[in-house]
């Protein structure tokens, strides 16, 4: 970090390299798009390069930098208009009596399912689109806690550190956060 | 974050109390739906992401330490903002950011400018204290004698109406006019001169009353100043000429 301070940019290089993979699945995992996502991580990355100096060194970088990239994603996200179309006369698109452990249940099956289905993906990347659009749409704080945890992977301890929290705030947070999402998925999946 | 795919503990909703724990339960199916969907979406970046990474980063200035340029450093972070404003291809959140800190750095120094404008302003007043003073307080007094002279007319007809003075002297007046029998007699012409001169030698006709009635007569027509020395006088001339004619 002293070399980069230094005007060292190859180091900075090194740093790219072992952050970015994660990063990149972030914000792939909020936005839902690569080119998306990849804008998303250079934009954290320059953002950090740029306020470099100004961070306090409380932490790793990397979850620094994970912090930084997952605003820039929430924001971008929170921008975009997610249109969905559904057919009215298809079959399933009307209410259904699914609670959410049947709806895991069926998340775990195809999970397990073979991936070359096509059916099986069509499904996967509608509960996927739900679940990104359930997550952004959390109000904050518990909208980047959750994406923290479980979109950035942090740990809790490196969430209270970089967000100046208290570990017991942010455990209520998350609970809360989920029970918000668990709220809204039902509402989507009646 | 350091190790990728680490499991979800249920103990993380738990911050102690019981109550939590019996809450948790549909949280956590919750928790394992987003897990199993971040397993999931496992994306590597393009080959070519690290380079275009350090391109946009060889854009930048060096990273700078925080206060170690002082208003040097201020002024350059105030003028890569600018740049960074008008530079086109960046996203519009970080050039509005940037257009924040320049206008912030600009409303800041108008105002300091202002408050210099201001205080050297004040500093130049309090130096020259007695002239600005004299001129805010002649046009306050040059408004009270406005209203004055309304007050002063108003004042004076009261004291034209009280001339009874003028006419206590009418009665002093009356013992000439007792005393004009006389002088209608001898001849015409001293009314209006001994009307004057009455008022004028009403001390000295007190004075010559008790004795000199009929002296007056004599002193009308000439002495009418030394009329008190003369009266006694003349009574001893006009025997005189009595004598010698």
């Amino acid at each position: 970090m002293r070399a980069v301070l230094d005007g060292d940019r190859e180091a900075y290089r090194r740093l790219v390299e072992r952050e970015s993979v994660a990063l990149v699945r972030a914000c792939h995992r909020i936005l839902g798009d690569r080119a998306d996502a990849e804008d998303a991580a250079q934009e954290a990355l320059v953002t950090a390069y740029r306020q470099l100096a100004s961070w306090r060194g409380e932490g790793t970088f990397g979850a620094w930098l994970m912090r930084i990239g997952v605003r820039i994603a929430l924001r971008q996200a929170g921008k975009r208009r997610t249109v969905t179309w559904r057919d009215p006369l298809a079959p399933g698109a009307g209410p259904s009596t699914v609670d959410p452990i049947t709806s895991a249940a069926d998340q775990s099956a195809i999970d397990s399912a073979p991936l070359a289905d096509p059916a099986i993906l069509s499904m996967r990347a509608e509960r996927a689109t739900e679940l990104r659009a359930a997550v952004t749409g959390l109000p904050e704080p518990y909208r980047e806690v959750v994406a923290l945890r479980f979109f950035g992977e942090a740990t809790l301890d490196e969430i209270a550190r970089q967000t100046d929290r208290p570990i017991g705030t942010v455990k209520t947070q998350l609970r809360r956060g989920l029970a918000r999402l668990r709220n809204e998925l039902e509402r989507d999946d009646p | 974050m350091s190790d990728f795919g680490r499991r979800f503990d249920p103990s993380e909703l738990q911050d102690g109390g019981d109550a939590a724990a019996d809450a948790s339960g549909a949280e956590i199916l919750v928790a394992r739906d987003l897990e199993a969907f971040a397993r999931s979406e496992s994306v590597a970046p393009s080959v070519e992401f690290e380079d275009r990474v350090m391109a946009a980063v060889a854009l930048e200035p060096p990273p700078r330490t925080v206060g170690a340029g002082g208003v040097a450093g201020l002024v350059a972070a105030v003028r890569d903002a600018w740049r960074l404003t008008w530079s086109g291809g960046r996203p519009l959140a970080v050039r509005a950011q940037a257009l924040a800190l320049v206008l912030l750095a600009a409303v800041a120094m108008g105002s300091l400018g202002a408050v210099a404008v201001v205080g050297v302003g004040r500093i130049l007043a309090s130096n020259e204290p007695p002239v600005a003073p004299a001129p805010s307080l002649t046009p306050r007094a040059s408004l009270p004698p406005s209203p004055s002279p309304a007050v002063s007319p108003s004042i004076s007809p009261t004291p034209s109406a009280s001339p009874t003075p003028t006419l206590d002297t009418t009665p002093t007046a009356e013992p000439t006019q007792a005393g004009r029998p006389p002088s209608d007699s001898s001849g015409s012409g001293s009314g209006s001169g001994g009307d004057s001169e009455n008022s004028g030698s009403g001390s000295s006709d007190e004075s010559s009353e008790p004795g000199s009635d009929s002296s007056d007569d004599s002193s009308e027509p000439g002495s009418d100043s030394g009329s008190g020395s003369s009266e006694t006088q003349r009574p001893s001339q006009t025997p005189e000429s009595d004598g010698d004619s």
